[in-house]
């Protein structure tokens, strides 16, 4: 045998064969696409992620830079809109009238300060009770500082936030509305929580059971279905999801986002197979009356053992989606909320791996390259959440609920003649938060 | 030694340039081993057609997998599994569905056939080519390549023991196919 098998290789191993003349153009072809493929993909994810994270992104920045001077300039609205009010000026005497005026256009603190107690009480001042209190802006003990309401830059509001340890029982003067964008204590904006009052980012995890279906068109397939239904069965399954949604005032909301979705199969095969070959020679020697060798004959044949093979392994299919959802929020007591919402899920990825078997039902090992058995092209797979809610902070909401999806005759190929689907059903948990 | 003499400095270049995206030294990688990488995949393959596509989604597999090349040992070594994998691939992808059919009926009967130096090259490809699926990728893999059966049986997701009949099988049916080339020849 040696003898054969070094010949054949000395013969073949250095060998060379001539290639047609297109080969190269096609290699380069396809080099070029593979090229362009990850800024497909970068550029797929900027707008995804991207273009909702820059416009939080420059609200939240603008929060942090408050504009001074049109805060400045609403301020100064806002107060002498507060003064005008009917209610207010019917409540003033003339004395005080002026002096909220003078206050206002800050030609003098003179007239606040020569005020009473109750008059400034009054006039929209408050008394400090605590140091701590962040909420004033102006008050009547320091003559400069009360000034300063006159100066069109609130460059100065910085120094009254460091001299904000203020005696108690000074009076100040209220902008509860503004305060939190005056001083920065909150990084959000006012501009943002007005258009975007609803926007909230959500994030959830699940974990679900899925069942596959298999079927054919092809009557001579038929058999392989039911031998791969033996052979496939579910495995505990899990995905993760994160994007942005809006609650609407009405009780809808919408949201959409990137999901990655992982279902496992669990692959076990049991098959007849050659397990192992003995080799007998059988030697005939023929012998005549008188002992002389007259033929020497031998034979050689190989018989099989014939045993069960067994391959087992995880068959998993790895996804990408966007999913898009459309959904009601009911509020079932003060703590308590129902959502319940369904969507479509664009699938924009699937690899797959492990292990299926052929039109002869024997199995072999695919791998996540293997796009003649599993296709990745674009499909859609359609889904269904029910989920109890509670708010655990201002902005804070933690949710828990079922998740159902079907998955669609998404995984079939010009190679794999059985169309397979899956639909899972499983527990979810989840967070969103108000931005 | 490597095509053209080329020395392993030379190699590396080649290699880091097409790292670097540099097209023509793609091309000329291409076109040092392509003769012998065709004549590779001639063997695990059907026919010259599927050889080809064999060749093409090899050498795209090369140059897109170039960066995992250490620069220890031949480059044309490291090529040649990158293509054994690629054929063995695509050969799973496009299973005969009677593959084994016609083989059970051969007569596993030793020979000793001595006419390997009788015959061309081309004539011994054939012959090989004509082989059954199964039996093909093992002879290749254990008698031209030096597989062992271990790594035969990792490599095709079977057993050692189907790897060593199959090999049993393959050498017999082509043993018996060069004897009817010579009767054939008169």
């Amino acid at each position: 045998m040696k003898n054969f098998d070094e010949k054949i290789r000395d013969k073949l191993f250095g060998a060379e064969m001539p290639v047609a003349s297109g080969v190269w153009d096609s290699i380069e072809k396809n080099l070029d696409r593979k090229d362009k493929r990850p800024v497909i993909w970068i550029m797929m994810l900027m707008l995804l992620t991207g273009l909702p994270a820059l416009y939080f992104s420059v609200y939240h920045e603008a929060g942090r830079h408050v504009d001074h001077s049109r805060i400045m300039s609403d301020m100064n609205q806002n107060t002498s809109d507060a003064f005008n009010s009917k209610n207010m000026s019917a409540s003033l005497s003339a004395p005080e009238q002026t002096a909220k005026l003078a206050l206002i256009e800050s030609k003098s603190s003179k007239a606040v300060k020569s005020l009473s107690r109750k008059d400034k009480q009054a006039l929209g001042f408050q008394i400090v009770s605590a140091a701590s209190n962040r909420s004033s802006l102006f008050y009547d003990t320091e003559e400069s500082l009360a000034d300063d309401f006159s100066r069109s830059s609130l460059s100065q509001l910085s120094v009254l936030d460091d001299d904000i340890n203020r005696i108690p029982g000074e009076y100040v003067y209220s902008f509860p509305d503004r305060e939190d964008a005056l001083f920065g204590t909150k990084t959000e904006c006012p501009r943002f929580r007005e258009q975007w009052p609803l926007l909230y980012s959500f994030t959830d995890v699940s974990i679900s059971h899925p069942s596959q279906s298999l079927r054919t068109q092809n009557s001579e397939s038929s058999e392989l279905v039911g031998i791969r239904s033996q052979s496939e069965s579910s495995l505990p399954s899990f995905g993760v999801r994160t994007g942005f949604g809006y609650d609407f005032y009405n009780g809808l909301f919408v949201q959409a986002g990137i999901a990655y979705n992982q279902i496992n199969i669990k692959f076990l095969h049991r098959q007849e197979d050659i397990i192992n070959n003995k080799t007998s020679i059988v030697i005939d020697t023929l012998f005549n009356s008188e002992g002389e060798i007259l033929s020497i004959t031998r034979d050689t044949s190989v018989v099989q053992e014939i045993g069960i093979k067994e391959t087992r392994g995880t068959n998993t299919f790895r996804m990408i989606d966007i999913p898009v959802e459309i959904g009601y929020h009911y509020p079932l007591s003060n703590k308590f909320s129902l959502r319940a919402s369904v969507g479509i899920a664009l699938n924009v990825r699937t690899v797959s791996s492990g292990y299926m078997l052929d039109a002869n039902a024997e199995s072999f090992r695919y791998d996540a390259g293997d796009s003649a058995y599993f296709k990745t092209r674009t499909g859609l797979s359609y889904l269904a959440n029910l989920a109890v809610e509670t708010q655990v902070s201002s902005n804070i909401y933690l949710n828990a609920g079922i998740r159902w999806r079907h998955y669609g005759t998404e995984f079939n190929a010009s190679e794999n003649p059985v169309d397979q689907s899956f639909t899972s059903l499983g527990l979810s948990a989840g967070i969103r938060y108000r931005l | 030694m490597s095509p053209l003499s080329l020395n392993r400095h030379t190699e590396r270049e080649l290699v880091a340039l097409c790292l670097q995206g540099d097209r023509m030294s793609c091309k000329e990688l291409f076109e040092l081993y392509s003769g012998r990488m065709m004549a590779l995949c001639y063997r695990f393959a059907r026919d010259a057609n599927e050889a080809q596509d064999m060749l093409q989604e090899g050498f795209i597999r090369i140059f897109n997998k170039l960066d995992l090349y250490s620069g220890e040992g031949s480059l044309e070594a490291w090529m040649r599994r990158v293509m054994i994998n690629t054929a063995l691939k695509y050969r799973q992808k496009h299973i005969d569905k009677h593959k084994y059919s016609e083989i059970d009926n051969v007569p596993l009967y030793a020979t000793t056939p001595t006419i390997i130096d009788e015959l061309s090259k081309e004539e011994i490809l054939k012959l090989i080519q004509e082989l059954p699926d199964g039996y093909r990728m093992v002879f290749n893999l254990y008698v031209i390549e030096g597989y062992s059966h271990k790594e035969i049986a990792d490599q095709l997701g079977i057993g050692e023991s189907t790897s060593r009949s199959q090999l049993v099988k393959a050498r017999s049916l082509l043993k018996d196919k060069l004897l009817n080339l010579i009767k054939l020849a008169g």
